[in-house]
């Protein structure tokens, strides 16, 4: 363990002092994982809104064990703990929450060409810009809790990937030329998460999946996915009341997907 | 005798009943189990016969048919047992990554609050607590296989 990892620095957030994003990150120099770091220290799993941020980081995770590549200082790596308050089957409908909420900070630094892939990775023109990973814990008795992981590339170039995947990443600072600092991203997905799950918990779960639909730039999208060790080529409809994707096969049968991984054809 | 050991002795009787086996004798170190008939049967000889389970009869105790269809056996094991659910429509996951050994396999002492499972939904994973201290006696989904609300994962001895 380092020395910031055992002196976070409680930094308020501008413009969130309501709401569940609570207005509190704790800042560290380094981490493996922000993720893990949390899931680590359950604790703060109960402080509703608390943001976890690093500088860097050094053993990034995607879905199954996937290594994250890109952990050099520039880019953002943060965890927020958001505590969902609503049913249980809308809980995994948060992921798609998180890909807008990054999708409008990103629009605001003049990204264009930006589409949301099923259920939360955040495109520029087909390559992907941010991973999003979230894990949650359920004990009976206890209210579910979300560590949302973003990863999200800011700076360098898509050279600085390995080659397996340089062709389908990119960062803001190829598509912009400019450089934006973590924090100010990070304040920024902040605000728009915030007003995001305070809306979205008022009930109006369809407003936001309509929305996602509309900013997904994926709608009539060709795809490829997998179900039960078979690979099924259909086309997307959009999403039905709990954000499952929904898909007309090749063969015509209407499928609602709920999880593993989406490739667009 | 657990469920997996009904069912594959079920397996064993079904596949009896559809060909023409009169007898049947599985050993293992601790097991031998027979199944005879008295005759052969040929499904397109009689093709509106209905094979019965009963015209197998295994040499161990028969289980008895109980309310919907449930043995006495699977009754006892269902009053003996705690099963963990899942809380959500999800795909289930034995280990964090594909080359990750399982959180939990069958015979393994495990804790109230420990990690059973994930259950992954839209990219959220989520992990399964254990809720009670016991035995796994049966992982009842196959890894990466889709589960409903209320599907039986693990099977536990408490204690």
């Amino acid at each position: 363990m380092t020395q910031s990892e055992r002196n976070p620095v409680p930094l308020s957030i501008p413009g969130v002092k309501n709401g569940p994003l609570g207005g509190v990150v704790l800042y560290f120099d380094r981490l493996e994982s922000t993720n893990s770091w949390l899931k680590h220290h359950p604790d703060y799993l109960e402080q509703e809104g608390l943001v976890i941020f690093s500088a860097c980081q050094t053993k990034g995770r995607g879905r199954q064990g996937r290594v994250w590549q890109g952990g050099d200082p520039g880019n953002l790596f943060t965890s927020i703990v958001i505590h969902p308050k609503t049913e249980a089957r809308l809980i995994p409908s948060f992921s798609l929450l998180i890909g807008l909420a990054v999708r409008e900070a990103l629009l605001e630094c003049g990204l264009k060409g930006l589409s949301l892939k099923w259920p939360n990775d955040v495109l520029v023109k087909d390559r992907k810009i941010c991973g999003i990973l979230c894990e949650s814990r359920f004990e009976r008795e206890k209210t579910p809790v979300i560590i949302a992981g973003i990863g999200l590339n800011l700076v360098g170039s898509t050279q600085s990937f390995t080659p397996e995947i340089s062709g389908k990443v990119t960062t803001l600072q190829q598509e912009i030329n400019e450089v934006v600092k973590p924090k100010e991203m990070l304040f920024s997905i902040l605000g728009h998460l915030n007003r995001i799950i305070l809306d979205f918990q008022q009930g109006v779960s369809r407003k936001y999946f309509d929305l996602w639909e509309k900013n997904s730039s994926s709608i009539g999208r060709r795809i490829l996915f997998h179900e039960i060790g078979e690979k099924i080529n259909g086309k997307i409809l959009g999403l039905n009341e709990y954000g499952h994707l929904r898909v007309m096969t090749g063969e015509g049968k209407l499928m609602e997907i709920h999880g593993g991984e989406i490739e667009f054809l | 005798m657990d469920i997996k050991g009904i069912k594959e002795i079920k397996n064993l009787v079904q596949l009896m009943s559809e060909s023409d086996l009169t007898e049947l004798t599985i050993e293992k170190k601790d097991l031998k189990l027979t199944l005879k008939r008295e005759k052969a049967y040929y499904s397109d000889i009689q093709p509106t016969f209905t094979p019965k389970l009963t015209g197998a009869q295994p040499s161990l105790e028969s289980p008895q048919a109980g309310d919907g269809g449930q043995t006495a056996v699977e009754a006892a094991f269902e009053k003996d047992h705690h099963f963990v659910t899942a809380p959500l429509v999800g795909t289930f996951y034995s280990a964090s990554a594909p080359d990750a050994p399982p959180f939990a396999q069958v015979g393994d002492k495990v804790k109230k609050g420990q990690i059973l499972c994930i259950i992954e939904a839209m990219k959220l994973m989520n992990e399964i607590e254990c809720d009670v201290n016991g035995v796994i006696v049966e992982v009842c989904c196959e890894n990466a296989s889709p589960v409903e609300y209320g599907t039986r994962i693990f099977a536990i001895k408490v204690g």
